[in-house]
């Protein structure tokens, strides 16, 4: 039940979306689902995109502390993935911006969302369509390695590729 | 007879020498084709890949270069940002208040000649900006204006001089009392044009005319602003206003 | 060079500054406060008085009551509650009458009497502020005990009304994100840390929760479709609205002080900047436009003021413009990191988060560029929110290992945990609500 109504608000919102493209705004209205207060139920993780048929890998992109400059070490790996991108035109992939713990909720979501952007833009620089990339910004809520120290930090200042269309 | 069979008989034979040789001449010609055609074929995809190499590194160095110019601008606007904070600050903070500003080109009221330490009769100066300010944010706007002119009485000199009669403006803007803003504002164009509140009250005079119903004023506040502080950000504000202007 | 040496001046000047009026503050706690001038007042909450025969038991549940309001008149800074002997529970009484000399021996100005009678099944408490200098009462309420911290909260704020004529903030919540696994959901505590209630189960991460002015609507990030967006629940339809759900980043949403408008970041034109969002007209203004971060935008008490951080000269420092985007000025020129600035209620401090020592600290300053305060010194704090009064600051600390929501007054003393969950942060403290 709680599926559907999801499934029924994820309709309305991206058709809503779409409506409200033109205006920038989108506004709509939902039945939010009452929680209960007694038991907690398991968290499920939000669906995972499918995996393409063609392997194709990305390596991750790595910044220095409250940096969203591309640093010399990731540009082999980023004319790689340009590579890859042009050999496989039919590849889209979302750039996922990362940030250390280090730092307040809001200013790393924009922080997160400027490394997303620099990767982006280097990749169309290196001739890959901008249609093909799509950013989004996690700040510090995602973390890939949940340590509380400088080498914990350097892998969680990161852009990943997660390909959404092969 | 015998003779003549025998030639006939031969004469294939010689035929074939001679078409042999024929065959033997095309076959080194088709060899020299064929080889000189795989050598084209190394030769093109050597070039080839020499010219992706080529567009790889050119695509690189292209990203590469707008990178680096883009983060070397990055810190150059960096810099400037920091140089005007700084600028500022020095403006409103620093300079004592009593001393007038280099740029005021004899417009602003003559300073009287301030009065040392005379704590008795005059508030703190910077106090009294204080105070003023605060009641501002706190929206008892008639207090506030009442406040800066208070300072402007006293320290007519002082380097919070523009931000006073700039606060005034805002005190009435505030209340919708856009006639009375737009004179303050005015004012501070025409008393301190160089200094730091001069962009913000060209914008707000654009505002209060549109308020007012007066397009043209409002577009010929903006388009000054534009052009003498092209660098503000009111500039791009201001950019964006004369777009909606009917 | 030059700017260096200037900063070093200025730095020791704000330090000076700052141990003077650490040493006043101690005393005048609400003297630059409140609007009238006046001192916290010394007040003895004295043993319950029982009239006629009540079971030992009731007075012990009444007492509970009774704490719950010391706590709260104690936290307001209007009181400064001192301990009535332990021994003597008659002490400072005879005959019912207050023996005004004993009360004032412990340096007490006005005394709290609660006063217990009972009636078949209910019982009746009757509060009474009686002002030893005037040998009168000068407020009694009576109420029929409900056992709920509610009613201990609604009568320290109508004490603090009729002494003060300021608003307590007894009867406020706190919204804040708590940590669920991988989610964030929103919950809604009082003031005080109790009655927790949880607001979303949207199963995904959900933040930066900020009021509407009336306290109707919550609005805040979501990460519901995988990428920021910001949506507003209304707390009394139970209604969840999708607000701004543009290309890029969906962030910082702040109601201005009117409810009309939201000011916002977003990045759809390439780069966090900071917009006006009128919520009637759905129409968008920009107000910033520079090639780094502006973000966190948050609203002056009149409305007419943003201040929000901006990484434009090549740190996050906090900046103040007008809500048009006009009159751009730097307001933090200490170390290289702070963000998260939120404008008092009163209009006159600033507080924000800065980077100290690679630790993250909740800083204060006044509005006008002056009196930088460090508030905390402990592990790393975050999220800084005002009470509605603009007399205390909510905030995240994990100081004790994982994060909860901490209380401090506005010059840093009084800190206390509020929390004790598996991790809570983002507290955003409500305005004053209306009484139900």
């Amino acid at each position: 039940m709680k599926r559907n109504i999801n499934l029924i608000s994820g309709i309305l919102l991206i058709s809503l979306v779409l409506a409200g493209c033109a205006k920038k705004q989108a506004t709509k209205q939902e039945e939010i689902v009452k929680p209960e207060l007694t038991a907690e139920q398991p968290v499920t993780p939000p669906a995972e995109e499918k995996k393409p048929e063609v392997k194709i890998d990305f390596s991750t992109v790595y910044f220095g502390f409250d940096s969203y400059s591309i640093e010399e070490t990731s540009v082999s790996l980023l004319t790689e993935a340009a590579k890859l991108l042009r050999s496989y035109p039919q590849v889209a992939v979302r750039l996922e911006g990362h940030c250390d713990e280090r730092g307040t909720t809001e200013y790393n979501l924009a922080l997160g969302e400027k490394r997303s952007v620099a990767v982006r833009d280097y990749l169309v620089n290196l001739g890959v369509e901008r249609s093909r990339l799509a950013t989004v910004s996690f700040g510090k809520e995602k973390p890939a390695d949940l340590g509380h120290n400088e080498i914990s930090w350097a892998k969680n200042r990161r852009v990943e590729f997660v390909v959404e269309k092969k | 007879m015998k003779k003549t069979i025998l030639f006939l008989l031969c004469f294939p034979l010689l035929a074939g020498c001679g078409v042999k040789r024929e065959y033997v001449r095309m076959r080194d010609q088709l060899d020299y084709l064929e080889t000189s055609q795989k050598k084209m074929e190394t030769q093109m995809t050597l070039m080839d890949s020499l010219l992706r190499a080529q567009t790889d590194i050119t695509y690189q160095l292209n990203a590469e270069m707008r990178t680096r110019w883009g983060s070397l601008n990055e810190r150059m606007m960096s810099m400037d940002q920091q140089y005007e904070d700084q600028q500022s600050r020095t403006m409103t903070q620093a300079l004592p208040l009593g001393a007038s500003k280099p740029d005021s080109k004899g417009i602003a009221p003559p300073a009287p000649p301030d009065k040392p330490k005379d704590n008795g009769s005059k508030p703190d100066p910077k106090q009294l900006y204080d105070t003023a300010y605060l009641d501002i944010t706190r929206g008892n706007y008639d207090l506030a204006i009442s406040g800066f002119r208070e300072f402007l009485k006293l320290y007519p000199s002082s380097s919070l001089a523009d931000n006073s009669q700039y606060w005034i403006g805002e005190g009435y803007y505030a209340q919708k009392k856009y006639q009375e803003a737009l004179a303050e504002f005015q004012k501070v164009l025409a008393l301190y044009p160089h200094q730091d509140k001069a962009a913000a009250a060209y914008y707000k005079s654009g505002l209060c005319y549109k308020e007012l119903g007066q397009t043209p004023g409002a577009r010929e506040s903006w388009q000054t602003l534009i052009k003498n502080f092209p660098r503000s950000p009111e500039a791009g504000l201001a950019q964006d206003r004369i777009k909606e202007l009917p | 060079m030059n700017n260096k040496k200037n900063f070093k001046h200025i730095f020791t000047g704000l330090s000076f500054l700052f141990l003077t009026s650490l040493v006043a503050a101690q005393t005048d706690v609400y003297l630059k406060l409140s609007t009238s001038e006046r001192r916290p007042i010394e007040l003895v909450v004295t043993s319950i008085q029982a009239q006629g025969k009540i079971p030992q038991e009731t007075v012990a549940r009444v007492k509970e009551i009774v704490d719950v309001l010391s706590d709260d008149l104690a936290f307001s800074l209007y009181f400064q509650l001192t301990e009535p002997p332990d021994s003597d529970p008659g002490y400072g009484f005879k005959k019912g009458q207050v023996l005004a000399g004993s009360w004032q021996l412990l340096g007490a100005k006005m005394l709290l009497i609660p006063e217990l009678r009972s009636d078949k099944k209910q019982d009746h408490l009757k509060v009474r502020i009686y002002d030893l200098g005037v040998g009168r009462d000068i407020f009694a309420k009576e109420i029929i005990v409900d056992h709920s911290r509610g009613q201990a909260h609604r009568i320290c704020d109508q004490i603090i009304k009729a002494l003060t004529g300021e608003n307590g903030v007894a009867s406020t919540k706190i919204a804040f994100c708590q940590k669920n696994g991988q989610h964030k959901e929103l919950s809604l505590l009082d003031y005080d840390g109790y009655n927790l209630q949880k607001l979303t189960a949207l199963n995904t991460i959900n933040l930066s929760p900020d009021w509407s002015p009336d306290g109707g609507k919550l609005a805040f990030i979501s990460f519901q479709r995988n990428r920021t967006e910001i949506y507003s629940l209304d707390m009394k339809a139970w209604k969840l609205q999708a607000i701004s759900q543009v290309e890029g980043l969906n962030t910082s949403p702040a109601w201005s002080p009117d409810g009309k408008k939201m000011a916002l970041t977003l990045s759809r034109d390439g780069n966090a900047e900071i917009y006006l969002y009128t919520l009637d007209s759905r129409s968008l203004q920009r107000l910033t436009n520079s090639w780094a971060i502006d973000c966190s935008p948050g609203w002056s008490p009149n409305g007419r003021e943003l201040v929000f951080t901006s990484d434009r000269p090549g740190s996050p420092q906090i900046y103040l413009m007008d809500a048009d985007g006009s009159n751009l000025r730097r307001l933090t020129y200490q170390g290289n990191y702070n963000t998260s600035p939120v404008w008092s209620p009163k209009g006159d401090k600033i507080a924000f988060v800065s980077r100290i020592n690679g630790f993250f600290q909740i800083c204060a300053m006044n509005v006008t560029g002056d009196g930088y305060v460090q508030l905390t010194y402990e592990g790393d704090n975050e999220d800084p929110s005002w009470s509605p009064d603009g007399l205390h600051l909510a905030f995240s600390s994990n100081r004790t290992g994982s994060s909860q929501l901490w209380l401090m007054h506005w010059e840093g003393s009084g800190q206390k945990a509020v929390t004790n969950l598996g991790g809570a942060l983002m507290p955003a403290w409500s305005p004053f609500l209306p009484i139900p």
